[in-house]
């Protein structure tokens, strides 16, 4: 991590003594303010203090202020949850507006799901043409989305679910049209490098949970023998964070009855595998690729 | 380019008092802030507008960066005009927001004489200028009538100092 100038931290306390604690998170002086400004906005001015000091020790500020906006929902966070990334945001805001096209009683599942919000985002776009379900191994996890889910009163069967575990699966529904998924996508390799190496964020690493994050292809392996295959879904939408990915993914499918593509963020970063069966009504899932594969 | 929409009976009385603005009479009354021009939300074409979203350049994203600006840039391809807006956490209304501003802009550049943000500003400065009088007003009467009692004071001492040289000289 870059060194703060102690010009930079005079600078910043001459603004509001508060403000030099956001600058190991925020490298520029706007960017901490901006934080500060809405520390001091969502919280009572006795956490104030203990807010700057969490925020120094690089913990995230979701947890600090305890949710992150998604979509139009705002979103609980808590410890031990993956907090919803803004690129997540993008790709189910846009999968949502090419299915609200063509409104049909569809089935979706969001596996892995955390706090839920792609989930709830799907179901508070879609209303009533979609019925949703969601599952996640993780007992934080489901206690969180059941708590996101009640907040946003919205109607999405939320289960404790193990991904590896197709008995358990069963009992949630039995068929789905179409799966989303934001499994954990990092290699180990990579869990352990700083972004300057393409690896990830110190607060990453030190504060959200690792088994949100570490993964290569075992997920997507299970996501395709455990439910796109069993339930007969004919389109499905994984988020990642690699081409490689994306290629072994395409591979698990015979290019005659499949169609598959790649969706990239607002970055130009390859960020979801994109699926479905030709001659099928999730046709339209072509549409949201950036590149067919 | 854009069909230019005015509002005639809003404009031609915005029109009447800015020709007042300078001397500011007193009979002119003040715009009322609920009877502003409306925000011109019409002047936004979603396809005339390219739209980015900057989190601090390229970088791996996804998981593996936890970001909590979401700064939105617009930029509006037929003039060149770019705004940028990150007042909230939620790109939503970082959305909306970026819009809004941009279409102020827009018809600031396209009718700068009674465009909404112009008509802000000379309520502002009316505002401004019938606080600065009333305030004038004020410390003028309080300063022409302490000159007066210290006028009616000097009378009276003098008065009382011809009454003490008629009955003795000093």
């Amino acid at each position: 991590m870059a060194r703060i100038s102690p010009r930079l931290i005079k600078d910043a306390y001459s603004i509001s003594p508060l403000l030099p604690y956001f600058l190991r998170a925020n490298p520029n002086i706007s960017l901490a303010k901006q934080e500060l400004k809405w520390v001091q906005e969502e919280l009572p001015q006795s956490e104030w203090r203990k807010a700057a000091r969490s925020r120094h020790n690089l913990y995230p500020l979701q947890y600090i202020l305890g949710s992150q906006p998604f979509g139009s929902l705002d979103i609980i966070c808590k410890e031990k949850v993956l907090i919803p990334r803004p690129e997540t945001e993008e790709w189910v805001l846009r999968l949502c507006s090419v299915l609200k096209e063509s409104a049909q009683n569809l089935s979706i599942v969001d596996a892995c799901t955390g706090t839920g919000c792609i989930a709830l985002l799907a179901k508070h776009e879609l209303k009533d043409s979609a019925k949703v379900a969601a599952f996640d191994i993780s007992t934080d996890a489901y206690q969180l989305s059941m708590l996101n889910r009640d907040a946003h009163k919205l109607d999405v069967n939320i289960v404790k679910a193990d991904l590896s575990e197709p008995a358990q699966l069963m009992h949630i529904c039995s068929s789905f049209d179409l799966i989303l998924s934001n499994p954990p996508y990092i290699p180990l390799s990579d869990y352990k490098l700083p972004v300057t190496l393409n690896g990830i964020e110190k607060s990453v690493r030190k504060f959200e949970p690792k088994s949100a994050l570490v993964g290569e292809m075992e997920f997507y392996d299970l996501l395709v023998q455990n439910l796109v295959r069993p339930f007969g879904a004919s389109g499905f939408v994984f988020e990642l964070g690699y081409r490689e990915q994306a290629e072994f993914i395409r591979k698990q499918f015979c290019e005659e009855e499949w169609g598959s593509g790649i969706l990239k963020d607002y970055s130009g970063n390859v960020r979801c595998s994109i699926g479905w069966k030709r001659g099928s009504n999730l046709d339209i899932l072509e549409r949201l690729c950036d590149e067919v594969l | 380019m854009f069909a230019f929409r005015s509002y005639s009976p809003v404009s031609a009385r915005f029109r009447f008092l800015r020709s007042f603005a300078g001397s500011c009479p007193s009979g002119v009354p003040i715009p009322k802030k609920n009877k502003l021009p409306p925000r011109p939300k019409w002047l936004i074409v979603e396809e005339e507008i390219d739209e980015k979203f900057l989190k601090g350049g390229r970088g791996p994203g996804g998981q593996k960066i936890n970001k909590t600006n979401s700064k939105v840039q617009l930029t509006h391809k037929p003039t060149g005009l770019v705004v940028t807006c990150q007042y909230s956490r939620s790109q939503e209304s970082n959305r909306k927001k970026a819009r809004e501003i941009l279409a102020l802009k827009l018809e600031e550049q396209q009718n700068p004489e009674n465009s909404r943000t112009a008509v802000l500003n000379l309520r502002k400065s009316m505002v401004k200028q019938s606080k600065a009088k009333k305030s004038n007003k004020k410390y003028k009467e309080i300063e022409a009538k302490r000159a007066e009692d210290k006028e009616r004071r000097e009378l009276e001492d003098r008065a009382l100092l011809e009454g003490f040289s008629d009955d003795e000289p000093l």
